[in-house]
């Protein structure tokens, strides 16, 4: 008998993929799940911790009772879910057992409540004394555009030695303004997460929240949104793909990516959209935000096609500047559950488009990569383009196919997922007369975050930014 | 698609480029704007826009603009997001080792009021509630074209 099907049994059901566990049963499945259970996610507040769990590409959720701020954390059996605990102690003040780290995620000691999150936050404790690191990269050195910086000692080669993360300043506060607004309400919010999502999140908590109130968008709708998230994922790989070469000193490649991401930017705005596709997700109450889609995908295509040839010779031609850079071993990528580009690049094929309603499955591509560095991470975001570019054409000339919809009941919780570009956004989401009562994001960026040390310990310094920008790596998404 | 050696891939995408190059402004202020961009708290749109700035696009450094890596050789300051508590130390930080005549811009929406994002136990909000002196450039996120033309108005309002 499968995990799944054994907690399914022996757990009480509380929503659609969702089952309530005591703390036997918690232990079990951590001490149980073999490779066949990818962790996603880690959601913890004062009174649930929750893990999202995959089994065949079928999502469930185990929540389990918080007893004295305390629960078993599943870093141990899923170190992917080291941030999770770090940031779930820095907001709720709730302490994850069994966890090696106890350093800080994001309260470094400026905010002006400690557990800002919990029934009764504390006041502030004062600065938090960051690690004994002999090196910053501050936030504003590297070359990603987010709040992300890196503490890190070197050796006498000028290898990294070790290293952590720095994110903290990124922090916003966004899930305590998000409860008690309605969808309506949130959705600006919720599309200013992450510039590396603005299709991914919204979408992927309008596809909780319709779960939630048993809404299906019309084909069409569903065809719309299907094809703006291609563009996004587009226009994110161009720019990621800019950002590597701009490292390596590949300025012309740069150049051309930059070109056509602007020009993408520019059919967008042409065709009545925004620029770079913000505010376009929106209720399915208030209609389609594209105003003419049939046009706009073929500008959209037409504009893009003289542009990918240079892409590509270049990338070939400035290939050997990016091959053994932060290599992500298949091993590493399938322990910490990592996902987008940077998993499919090292073995690991997930793609959460599979499980998309209405995606035209023929048009997707299974083919990754497994080298696992900067190099097949390009090379895979430049096959994806071309992919995604099919995909579109494929969903353009059958847009609103009618399929078969498994109509569920009205539950007021609800669990969205999304292929972004940088990775799989999922969101949970429970309503209370129509408002949101909680809510829970997933970026993927945390597992990269848990990860990065591993990746990045023994890579030359010169090398960080070059490794950082190959990742892709959003702290926006990840600290909320 | 054809298949063309190195050197010649390279020569093509390279005329290509300069076919695409937009043509730097003409200007007559007397010296070179230095530009320094700090993200203080964003969705990081805007950062991403002003990357795209500093890239190829636009004809910044021809039109009398340059971006330079330290605060302390900086003219103007180009904020972007929302400020957190957490970086607010960071802002005043570059914004004393700039030299003198400096002068503060905050790049869209959030940088100027907060945005979406309220002033609560981590953020503190855009620069409209930190300082009376800076300038703003509105958007969300506001494009590379829009960022440079305000840019250069502000430059010339400057030399009158």
């Amino acid at each position: 008998m499968s995990l799944i099907a054994t907690i399914t049994q022996q757990s009480e059901r509380i929503g659609l993929f969702h089952y309530r566990v005591d703390q036997t049963v918690w232990r079990y499945v951590l001490e149980h799940a073999d490779k066949t259970v990818t962790f996603v996610a880690l959601w913890v507040d004062e009174n649930y911790a929750t893990m999202v769990l995959l089994e065949d590409e079928r999502p469930v959720l185990i929540s389990t009772a918080i007893e004295q701020r305390r629960y078993l954390g599943p870093s141990k059996r899923f170190p992917a879910a080291q941030w999770e605990e770090r940031i779930a102690r820095d907001l709720w003040g709730v302490e994850a057992l069994s966890t090696d780290d106890d350093r800080t995620a994001i309260d470094d000691g400026c905010w002006s409540l400690t557990w800002p999150l919990a029934r009764k936050p504390i006041p502030a404790q004062g600065n938090v004394e960051p690690a004994g690191y002999s090196s910053f990269f501050s936030p504003h050195c590297t070359a990603v555009p987010g709040l992300l910086g890196v503490r890190y000692d070197v050796t006498d080669d000028d290898h990294i030695k070790a290293l952590e993360a720095y994110i903290s300043p990124a922090h916003r506060g966004i899930l305590s303004q998000l409860k008690g607004l309605t969808p309506v309400e949130a959705l600006p919010l919720i599309g200013r997460i992450s510039a590396a999502g603005f299709v991914a999140h919204p979408l992927a908590f309008m596809r909780a929240i319709e779960q939630a109130q048993a809404k299906i968008p019309s084909p069409r709708e569903r065809d719309t949104r299907l094809i703006m998230l291609e563009i996004e994922r587009i226009s994110l790989y161009l720019f990621d793909m800019s950002s590597v070469a701009r490292c390596v000193g590949a300025e012309l490649l740069a150049t051309h990516c930059d070109h056509a991401r602007e020009a993408l930017a520019q059919v967008c705005s042409k065709n009545g959209v925004s620029r770079r596709l913000t505010d376009i997700i929106r209720p399915l109450e208030e209609g389609c935000a594209v105003p003419e889609i049939v046009p706009f995908v073929q500008d959209f295509l037409t504009i893009l096609t003289p542009y990918m040839s240079h892409i590509r010779g270049l990338h070939r031609v400035f290939s050997s500047r990016l091959e053994g850079v932060a290599t992500v071993s298949t091993e590493l990528a399938w322990m910490y559950g990592l996902g987008g580009v940077a998993g499919r690049a090292s073995g690991r094929y997930i793609d959460m488009r599979f499980v998309d309603v209405g995606m035209r499955l023929d048009a997707l591509p299974t083919s990754g990569r497994h080298e696992g560095d900067a190099l097949a991470r390009n090379g895979q975001r430049l096959s994806e383009i071309y992919d995604s570019l099919q995909l579109i054409k494929r969903i353009l000339v059958s847009i609103g196919l009618e399929n078969k919809v498994q109509n569920t009941p009205i539950t007021d919780e609800g669990l969205g997922v999304v292929e972004g570009a940088r990775g799989d956004v999922w969101y949970w989401v429970r309503l209370k007369q129509g408002k949101i009562e909680q809510i829970h994001v997933r970026d993927p960026a945390l597992p990269v975050l848990a990860v990065l040390e591993s990746i990045l310990k023994k890579q030359p310094v010169h090398q960080l930014n070059t490794a950082l920008c190959s990742l892709g790596i959003s702290p926006a998404g990840a600290v909320l | 698609m054809s298949v063309h050696s190195g050197p010649v891939t390279v020569l093509m995408a390279f005329i290509d480029a300069q076919r695409r190059r937009s043509r730097p402004l003409k200007h007559k202020r007397r010296g070179v704007i230095r530009l320094f961009a700090l993200e203080t708290g964003s969705c990081e749109g805007c950062a991403m826009e002003v990357i795209a700035l500093g890239g190829s696009i636009i004809p910044l450094e021809g039109s009398g603009f340059q971006f330079v890596e330290a605060p302390e050789d900086a003219d103007w300051l180009l904020v972007t997001g929302a400020v957190t508590r957490g970086s607010a130390a960071s802002l005043a930080e570059t914004w004393k080792v700039m030299p003198a005549g400096k002068s503060l811009i905050a790049i869209g929406a959030c940088a100027f009021n907060g945005g979406p994002f309220q002033a609560e136990y981590a953020t503190l909000g855009g620069l409209e509630k930190l300082t009376k002196s800076y300038r703003t450039i509105p958007g969300c996120p506001p494009s590379p074209r829009d960022i440079f033309q305000a840019l250069v108005s502000l430059a010339d309002e400057n030399e009158v």
